[in-house]
């Protein structure tokens, strides 16, 4: 059995937010470059592995980069529809970031 | 000094840091640990870095605070594109200057080949009502989405099928993620649902709301025990609220003047 954390466990920030018309930018900021880089590492927040938490496909997630200098992370994402029109009922997208909370991140 | 203070050769900051000074400021506490948006904060900017201090007691600006506010309501977390150019952020070094001090060197400024600005516009869809449906009972909230295709299908008898739009915002199953909503299959004990109706007058948008949050009430599940209302009110009427707009205009637009879309004037009042 491999022991895993939450990356809510992990992280010392996560969150979302409109970045465009038709984007929501997720952050993960880390309390430093070990834990940066373990996650990194495990794959917990591939391109893949988060267009699968988000249930989105993954040729519409535009970019995600890493900055090892500074141990954030940042994965970007087309959303669900534009940005407060009728059916988007979070305006700011600043509650998108739920799922990512649970992600399992396993002891490496 | 007093050669870099004279009138013939005023001091020209670094474009870079003079951007990247005032992009950090601009937000003060909110780039500062814990993060607020009213306190106070004092940015340092030099020939060579820049620095900010967290004025308030509680707070501090740290490595992870202001390196995290690049990323922050950004498509790319290197780049801030405006008017003129762009600042690139790729190679800024952040360091811890003291307690509650970050001092950061590294963005550099590129000069655009072209002078564009960000051209964002949005129209309006329709005025808006909207009605709030709270549900209790477990079959109800297991299919409610045959209630919510019940409510439409009314609405559809008195308006058809178009000229107009209905939205239910389920809260307790998935209204904020949508489809994305890990756990929308098992949606929570009571449901609340925001009911919106969208028309071309305020009339038929409230009458459409009208119909579609009170036939909610009415809707018909075969199993549900209750024969004295399918769901609860919190009003026995619907609300007028915002006009509902979607965006329209999403681009750059060329000029040959920066200033030519920001005119300014110089005005003498109160003398």
């Amino acid at each position: 059995v491999t022991a895993s954390r939450r990356l809510s466990e992990i992280a010392k920030t996560i969150r979302s937010k409109n970045a465009g018309v038709d984007k929501i930018t997720f952050d993960v900021i880390f309390p430093g470059r070990a834990s940066y880089e373990r996650v990194r590492q495990s794959g917990a927040l591939s391109r893949a592995a988060v267009c699968d938490i988000l249930r989105i496909d993954e040729g519409k997630s535009p970019t995600t980069s890493n900055s090892t200098r500074q141990w954030p992370s940042s994965s970007r994402s087309t959303a669900g529809c534009q940005a407060a029109s009728p059916a988007d009922a979070d305006i700011f997208g600043s509650q998108q970031y739920g799922p990512l909370l649970d992600i399992e991140v396993p002891d490496g | 000094l007093r050669d870099l203070c004279s009138a013939r050769h005023p001091p020209r900051f670094p474009e870079g840091l003079a951007y990247f000074y005032g992009k950090v400021l601009e937000c003060a506490s909110f780039c500062a640990e814990p993060y607020g948006g009213k306190e106070s904060v004092l940015g340092e900017l030099t020939m060579d870095d820049v620095k900010v201090t967290a004025l308030l007691p509680e707070q501090r600006y740290t490595i992870a605070s202001v390196a995290g506010h690049a990323m922050y309501e950004r498509a790319n977390p290197f780049y801030e594109h405006f008017l003129g150019g762009h600042i690139d952020m790729s190679q800024c070094q952040n360091e811890q200057y003291d307690e509650r001090t970050v001092r950061v060197t590294g963005p550099s400024y590129v000069p655009a080949t072209e002078l564009r600005v960000k051209l964002e516009g949005a129209g309006k869809i329709g005025e808006r009502y909207i009605g709030i449906v709270g549900v209790r009972d477990p079959y109800t909230i297991a299919n409610i989405d045959l209630a919510t295709q019940w409510a439409r299908q009314q609405v559809a008898e008195r308006f058809g099928e178009s000229g107009y739009e209905l939205h239910f915002m389920v809260y307790g199953r998935n209204a904020i993620l949508g489809d994305r909503e890990p756990l929308r299959t098992t949606p929570a004990h009571e449901l609340g649902i925001i009911v919106q109706g969208i028309a071309p007058e305020k009339a038929m948008a409230e009458e459409v709301c009208m119909i579609a949050t009170r036939q909610m009430f009415y809707a018909r599940l075969p199993q549900v025990k209750g024969t004295a209302g399918g769901v609860a009110f919190l009003l026995d009427e619907v609300m007028p609220a915002s006009p509902a707009y979607r965006w329209t205009l999403n681009h750059t637009m060329r000029l040959d003047d920066p200033l030519e879309l920001f005119p300014t004037f110089i005005v003498e009042a109160g003398v």
